[in-house]
């Protein structure tokens, strides 16, 4: 301590010294170069120390966290729920392999290892993978079992590392396919609900966020079972059905062949393909109930108007026939009920071209529709609106339409008059107002028109005891590109069912269609829609009815339209 | 002025030693904070694979194979069997037996 004073005392007085005479003593010069030494020393050690004491007490811990690895960033999504909270998509943690190649040490010896490993890429892919040593991330293997993971870590690898990661499930496999859609490996959404929703479906790792669908996985499931049954009777290529209710919620919709998404592999483009939405088809005579409506809402017809179905029409070369015809004058409920193309080509002459497109237009026939999944398509709809087009149109060729796309617009029709959007997410701050394309009065007749279908027409098959089925079946040829539609050996069918139920109130409405169905000897050999289709839709609601009843079992009260058939 | 400079001093000192006991306690529930972050993490992570299994157990397909494996003597409610009321009260009610029929008026009673 002594010293050290004696040693600052002498700094003192040489400090003095210096600064009285800093140039003449050498002896001083000495001292002044070793002071600043000393000074220089002593403040390099307290800039140390203080530097130190900010970086500990000042900057934040996270911020010193050097990363280690240039991990890739995997969000978690939210689940998928149908309306009664059953969970439809799911995403799990799983874990993922992946290497750093500037830490591994010998290449050769780790691909010797890794290959041992079940399920890992063959040596030259993970060779060229680790071939870039100045890489710090490449993906090995993604969502690896617990066990092999295991395996991979007790081998301790140097520059082999695992990371967490979320897997996308679909629990019910092909039951949603076509709505849910699927992700691909990243979870990156690349068809139906997934993908319209992809940036809002990504959450946080703590966020219990769901995404609520319409749809009712009990009524998908009655729905796709029956579809798929009547498939295979019928020996049809394929098929599609949708259950909706009138205020557009979407409770079940099928389409077939369908697909795992869980296993895109095995995806085939056909099962890829959406038949309720993107495909847009002739749709035959189911189309009559919308000729019918605009008649009857436009003031140019009344039920009991007449028209003449005696004969063919002849326009050109090509004649407007009748299948199974009354050749005989029908009214406009005939016309329906019967599903007379002569009668209705001519109801729709007199409304003319004008009223039928503004009807189409009020009805969302003319543009694509909108729904939350991508896979829509277009209307397509002829070139030059002629007389012709307005004919054909009546009864539900020269126009191609999506099967939504219809049951959007005779829903709109039947429950009231009241146009709907169809939707597949429940979402009840939707408050739009109201539309009117029909009357109530127009609404009420064509549910009796089409109720009169069930009971005396070609739906007579769709027809369920307990209950008050309305409907129209449609047989539409299919168009073979410019072969036209094929002759009476080749000719393929897309038949349709399109109804609801009840009566009075409709509270729901199906549709239903086979492609290309063939008949046997329990139809006669007959292929028509009354024969194939609707069967399968009154098995459907059958079904349904045991689900849904709320006391609206059948009052079998006569129809204001039956005075104006003549059933014999 | 040197005791001012003293108590300045102590103060400093004081100061730091309180900034740096507030600084370790941070530390330390930063770290309690990231334990149970992660824990949440794993809780909800493994509430969605018993999810995802609940609902796998509960698929229709699944449960309709129980169903007729397991539960031979019952079928599903047919549409047949539902009826409106007053089509009860007028067909089937009508020709029951007397005690049938205060059996189910009981069971009404009992509903109501």
């Amino acid at each position: 301590m002594l010293k050290l004073i004696s040693t600052a005392k002498l700094f003192s007085k040489g400090f003095t010294l210096w600064r009285k005479y800093p140039k003449t003593d050498p002896l001083l010069k000495v001292l002044h170069r070793r002071a600043i030494f000393a000074i220089v020393c002593i403040c390099l050690v307290f800039i140390g120390i203080l530097w130190r004491l900010v970086s500990v007490m000042v900057v934040p811990l996270y911020q010193r966290v050097i990363p280690i690895y240039h991990r890739e960033k995997i969000v978690k999504k939210a689940d998928i729920v149908d309306r009664n909270g059953e969970l439809l998509a799911t995403s799990i943690t799983t874990s993922s392999c992946f290497a750093d190649p500037s830490a591994i040490i010998d290449a050769d010896d780790t691909i010797k290892k890794l290959t041992k490993i079940h399920g890992m890429p063959s040596a030259e892919k993970i060779r060229y993978k680790l071939k870039d040593r100045n890489k710090h991330f490449v993906w090995l293997m993604r969502h690896v079992h617990p066990t092999i993971e295991k395996q991979i870590m007790d081998m301790g690898i140097p520059g082999i590392h695992f990371q967490k990661d979320y897997k996308r499930i679909y629990i019910h496999g092909n039951l949603f396919s076509h709505i849910i859609g699927c992700t691909d490996i990243d979870c990156n959404g690349i068809c139906g609900i997934e993908k319209h929703f992809n940036k809002e479906l990504y959450i946080s790792d703590f966020s219990d966020d769901k995404l609520t669908l319409s749809l009712d996985l009990r009524l998908q499931n009655i729905v796709r079972e029956e579809l798929k049954a009547g498939i295979k009777k019928f020996h049809a290529k394929g098929g599609n059905a949708i259950l909706m209710k009138t205020n557009g919620e979407i409770l079940a919709m099928v389409s077939l062949p369908d697909f795992d998404p869980n296993n895109l592999k095995k995806m085939s483009n056909e099962a890829m393909f959406n038949r309720n939405t993107l495909g847009v088809f002739e749709q035959g005579s189911i189309m009559k109930v919308i000729n019918a409506s605009i008649a009857l809402d436009s003031g140019s017809s009344t039920v009991g108007s007449v028209f003449d179905a005696s004969a063919p029409i002849k326009v050109g070369r090509f004649s407007i026939t009748d299948f199974k015809g009354k050749g005989r004058p029908l009214t406009l409920a005939e016309a329906v009920v019967f599903s007379s193309n002569i009668a209705c080509a001519k109801i729709a002459q007199k409304f003319g071209i004008k009223v039928q497109q503004e009807y189409f237009k009020k009805l969302g026939l003319l543009e694509k529709l909108h729904l939350e999944i991508p896979e829509i398509g277009t209307p397509l709809l002829p070139k030059n609106w002629t007389d012709i087009s307005c004919m054909t149109i009546a009864y539900g060729y020269g126009i191609a339409l999506s099967p939504l796309q219809v049951l959007t617009a005779i829903t709109s029709i039947t429950n009231g008059g009241i146009k709907i959007n169809p939707r597949l997410v429940i979402d009840n701050s939707l408050t739009t107002k109201p539309v009117c394309v029909v009357t109530p009065q127009t609404s009420k007749l064509v549910r009796e028109l089409m109720r009169g279908v069930v009971l005396y027409g070609t739906a007579r098959k769709a027809g369920v005891d307990s209950i008050e089925v309305f409907g129209k079946t449609g047989t539409a040829y299919k168009r073979k590109g410019r072969k036209g539609y094929g002759n009476a050996s080749n000719r393929d069918r897309l038949t349709t069912f399109v109804g609801g139920f009840p009566l009075d109130n409709p509270q729901y409405m199906l549709l239903v269609s086979l492609d290309s169905p063939q008949g046997d000897l329990s139809t006669y050999g007959y292929a028509t829609a009354g024969w194939n289709v609707a069967p399968v839709a009154k098995e459907i609601l059958s079904r349904l009815i045991t689900w849904i009843a709320d006391g609206s079992v059948t009052q079998n009260k006569e129809l204001s339209v039956t005075k104006y058939l003549r059933l014999s | 002025m040197r005791q001012l400079s003293v108590i300045a001093l102590c103060v400093l000192i004081v100061l730091g030693i309180c900034v740096s006991r507030i600084k370790y306690e941070v530390v330390f529930l930063r770290k309690n904070l990231n334990k149970i972050n992660n824990e949440i993490i794993r809780v909800t992570d493994d509430l969605r694979v018993f999810g995802a299994e609940w609902s796998y157990l509960n698929d229709p397909k699944r449960l309709a194979e129980l169903a007729s494996k397991y539960l031979p003597q019952l079928q599903p409610i047919v549409h047949k069997q539902i009826l409106r009321y007053d089509d009860f009260v007028q067909h089937k009610y009508a020709n029951r037996t007397d005690a049938k029929r205060q059996a189910f008026d009981k069971l009404l009673d009992s509903l109501m």
